[in-house]
């Protein structure tokens, strides 16, 4: 009889044990998980400041292609500036475009802790440069078009 | 109990009805009309298109034609909203999957990664085998978002409200006039409830 209870006694304090290190296990993965999810909303949040503006861009593109058509042949200058505010805008879509494709990809294949905290800093700095591209292109192309 | 869950149940059924903008009644056409000298009404209408789908087939409007159609916007690389929006079109397709007068019809905005063999394998990863129900389709970057502009500027709440149509994750519908009878958020499954009662009603037009 006192061998059984000795038994139960060793289960009981295993089965304690298991659970205490489950709960640490979940503990542990949470802060971790905050982490990546922090990173990851920063990372968004930077995204989702310009990519409504991508309507804009082909507006704008459209609007410069048109004024190009009407602008008279002479005016080399303007038509070269127009040409080159066209291409600045093809160049930021395209780099938005690429941005998402490459984060997606990316995403998926950081396996590791330290490697996604690696993968989500560096979409940071290239979503911010995706940005910039966009805002320049932008004001370049609003000299010489307005869209509103 | 059950009696009184069943009531329950249709009184909730009754509020998300009148929460609905349209009320089961005809659905409006949607967008600006234009009054013509002669007194007659113009509705906007979506221009002729010709795009390519999952199968490498030609899409034009004449795959609509007799048929309406709901629309929505993505890329298969988007990594925000466009997975909530595709969601809600399956639901669309599972609800009328069997119901040959109602099409689907996806556009990629990024033609150049989304050719037809990758918009086939995004296909056939949602479930879906029949490319003559759900048109995955792409096309001349230009000419993508041209047709954007069209279905978005008529579908438009709000004149006012910021962003491009890339971000909105609208589901319009289109009758068989190419006319735009009624859209939602397609982020939203409340409001896709709606949609599907809307769909239901336009079904039913002759």
């Amino acid at each position: 009889m006192k061998k059984i209870i000795q038994k139960q006694f060793i289960i009981n304090i295993l089965l304690f044990c298991i659970v205490i290190n489950l709960l640490c296990l979940c503990a542990c993965k949470n802060p971790q998980e905050a982490v990546l999810n922090q990173l990851n909303d920063e990372v968004m949040k930077l995204h989702n400041e310009t990519m409504p503006k991508m309507g804009d861009i082909y507006q704008l593109k459209a609007a410069l292609k048109k004024q190009s058509e009407t602008t008279h042949e002479d005016s080399t200058h303007l038509k070269e500036a127009l040409l080159e505010a066209q291409l600045s805008l093809a160049k930021a879509d395209d780099d938005m475009m690429t941005w998402m494709h490459h984060f997606t990809e990316g995403k998926n294949a950081a396996k590791t802790y330290e490697d996604k905290i690696k993968f989500f800093k560096t979409q940071k700095d290239s979503i911010q440069i995706v940005n910039n591209q966009i805002y320049m292109s932008i004001a370049i192309a609003s000299k010489y078009v307005n869209i509103k | 109990m059950g009696a009184a869950g069943l009531a329950i149940g249709l009184m909730n059924c009754q509020n998300d009805a009148k929460s609905c903008r349209n009320q089961g009644g005809k659905l409006p056409i949607v967008g600006n009309r234009d009054i013509t000298s002669q007194g007659d009404t113009l509705y906007p209408t979506i221009r002729a298109f010709t795009f390519t789908n999952q199968e490498g087939k030609a899409i034009t409007n004449h795959t609509f034609q007799d048929k309406i159609y709901v629309v929505d916007f993505f890329f298969t690389s988007c990594p925000t909203i466009c997975p909530k929006v595709t969601a809600q079109m399956l639901r669309v397709y599972e609800r009328f999957k069997n119901n040959s007068n109602l099409l689907l019809l996806s556009h990629t905005i990024d033609p150049k990664r989304d050719t037809p063999d990758y918009l086939r394998n995004y296909a056939q990863k949602l479930g879906i085998s029949d490319a003559q129900k759900w048109h995955f389709v792409t096309g001349e970057k230009d000419s993508l978002y041209a047709i954007a502009n069209d279905y978005f500027s008529i579908a438009k709440e709000d004149p006012n409200t910021p962003g491009g149509f890339d971000h909105s994750g609208r589901l319009i519908l289109v009758d068989k006039a190419r006319r735009v009878r009624s859209f939602c958020d397609g982020t939203n499954p409340q409001e896709v409830d709606c949609f599907l009662r809307d769909i239901e009603t336009l079904l039913k037009e002759p």
